[in-house]
C-alpha cells in the first residue's frame, strides 16, 4: 500500500517538475527580442541620418534620406533570423522641418542643419514580443559673430569668432570657406587665418579689400565638421 | 505469534525503504534547467557590445570603407578579452564576402561558438550598408 502511495506521489512530482520546467520554456515575454538588438539598429539609424545630412548639405537632394532609410530597413528586415521585424519611420514634417530635414543659413550668425526621423519597430517571435518608438535627430550648428577695423588703403581687417556644435555639444570642424559681400557681389577669402581653441571655438581674421565700405560688412561662413555635415551662416559685422 | 509479528515489521520497513527509494529516483528524474543558454547568452552580448562600441561614430564603417582589414583586427582584438576567439567576416547587403583577407585572431578553440550579425551603415556621402558577421568563442571553455 506504501508502494503504490509513494509511487503516486512520485508520478505526480516528476509530472509537476516537467511542466513548470516545460512552462518556463514557452511563456510570453514582452520587452526581450528589441531590447537586445535596438542600440545596434539606433546606431545604424544614426549613421544613416548622418551621411544623408551631409549629402543634402553638400548638394544632394532631400529624397535621399528616405532613399538611404528604405535601403537600411530593407537590410534590417532581411537579416532578422529570431523575429519578424517591422521598421516605420515618420520624417518630421512640422515648420521649420521638411521631410525629416532643417537647412537654415541664418544672416543673424546662427545656421542649423539637422535630420529628424521618428521611428516605431516592432518585433514578433514565437514567443516574444516587443515594440520600440523612438526619434533620432542629428544636427550640426553654427554660432557667427564679427567685427571689423578700417584700415588704410581700401582694407578692413574683419575679426570673426565661431562655434561648432554637433548634437548640441562642441564640436570641431574639418574645413571652413569664407566669403564677404563687397557692393552686390560675394567675394571668396583666399588666405583667412583660423585660430582653433580645440573646444569648437575658432577665431578667424582675414583682410577685406572692399570698393566701397558697406556698413556694416556681411561675411558668410560654410563650415563642414568631422562627421561631413555643412552649416552654414552669414553675419553682419559692425565697426 | 511474535515470530509472525516480527515478521511483519520487517515487511513495513522493506515497503518503507523501497517506498523512499522510489521517491528520491523520482526526484533526480526531475530535469534540471542547464545554465548553457546564458553563457551563450553572454557571449552574444559581448559580440554585440563590441561591434556597437566600435561603431559609435561611425569608426567601423570608416574602417570597412577603406578596407583596413589589419586595423579591424586590432580593433576588435583590444575591445574582446584576451581568452576570447573572434572570426569577423564582412558581407555586403547582397551577403557578398568583401573582406579580402581573414580577419581573425589565432587560438584554439574548445567552447562554443556564437555568431552576431551587426548591420552597419557608413556615415560617408557615398552611403553603404554592410553586414557583419562575428564569431566568438571562449577559448578553453566546455
Amino acid at each position: 500500500m506504501l508502494v503504490i502511495t509513494s509511487l503516486l506521489v512520485a508520478l505526480i512530482l516528476l509530472s509537476t517538475g516537467i511542466y513548470v520546467i516545460e512552462t518556463e520554456k514557452e511563456v510570453p515575454t514582452i520587452g526581450t527580442a528589441i531590447d537586445n538588438v535596438s542600440p545596434a539598429y539606433q546606431q545604424s539609424i544614426r549613421n544613416t541620418l548622418v551621411s544623408a545630412l551631409s549629402n543634402i548639405t553638400s548638394g544632394g537632394n532631400n529624397s535621399i534620406l528616405s532613399t538611404d532609410l528604405d535601403e537600411l530597413k530593407s537590410v534590417i528586415t532581411s537579416h532578422s533570423y529570431q523575429n519578424l521585424i517591422k521598421i516605420d519611420y515618420t520624417p518630421l514634417n512640422v515648420t521649420p522641418y521638411q521631410s525629416g530635414i532643417l537647412v537654415s543659413r541664418g544672416v543673424n550668425g546662427q545656421g542649423i542643419s539637422s535630420a529628424y526621423v521618428s521611428f516605431v519597430f516592432n518585433s514578433s517571435g514565437f514567443s516574444t514580443y516587443s515594440n520600440l518608438e523612438y526619434a533620432a535627430n542629428v544636427t550640426s550648428a553654427i554660432n557667427l559673430t564679427g567685427k571689423y577695423l578700417q584700415l588704410d588703403n581700401g582694407l578692413t581687417q574683419v575679426n570673426l569668432t565661431i562655434n561648432l556644435f554637433s548634437d548640441g555639444k562642441p564640436a570641431l570642424a574639418q574645413n571652413f570657406t569664407f566669403s564677404f559681400q563687397n557692393s552686390t557681389y560675394w567675394v571668396p577669402v583666399v588666405e583667412p587665418n583660423i585660430n582653433s581653441f580645440g573646444n569648437g571655438t575658432y577665431a578667424v581674421s582675414f583682410n577685406a579689400e572692399t570698393d566701397q565700405i558697406s556698413v556694416p560688412l556681411t561675411v558668410s561662413v560654410d563650415c563642414k565638421d568631422q562627421r561631413g555635415i555643412t552649416v552654414g551662416a552669414s553675419v553682419k559685422c559692425n565697426n | 505469534m511474535n515470530i509472525v509479528k516480527n515478521k511483519k515489521g520487517v515487511a513495513r520497513v522493506i515497503e518503507a525503504l523501497l517506498a523512499s527509494v522510489l521517491l528520491m529516483s523520482c526526484l533526480s528524474f526531475i530535469p534540471v534547467p542547464s545554465n548553457m543558454k546564458n553563457s551563450s547568452g553572454n557571449l552574444v552580448s559581448t559580440a554585440r557590445n563590441t561591434l556597437l562600441s566600435l561603431d559609435s561614430n561611425g569608426h567601423l564603417a570608416a574602417l570597412v570603407d577603406n578596407g583596413n582589414w589589419s586595423e579591424l583586427r586590432t580593433c576588435i582584438a583590444s575591445a574582446l578579452p584576451l581568452t576570447a576567439w573572434f572570426n569577423l567576416t564582412v558581407f555586403g547587403k547582397d551577403m557578398s564576402i568583401i573582406n579580402s583577407s581573414p580577419i581573425s585572431n589565432a587560438g584554439t578553440i574548445s567552447g562554443k561558438i556564437v555568431s552576431v550579425d551587426y548591420v552597419c551603415a557608413s556615415q560617408s556621402v557615398a552611403y553603404t550598408i554592410y553586414v557583419l558577421r562575428l564569431q566568438l568563442s571562449e577559448v578553453g571553455s566546455t
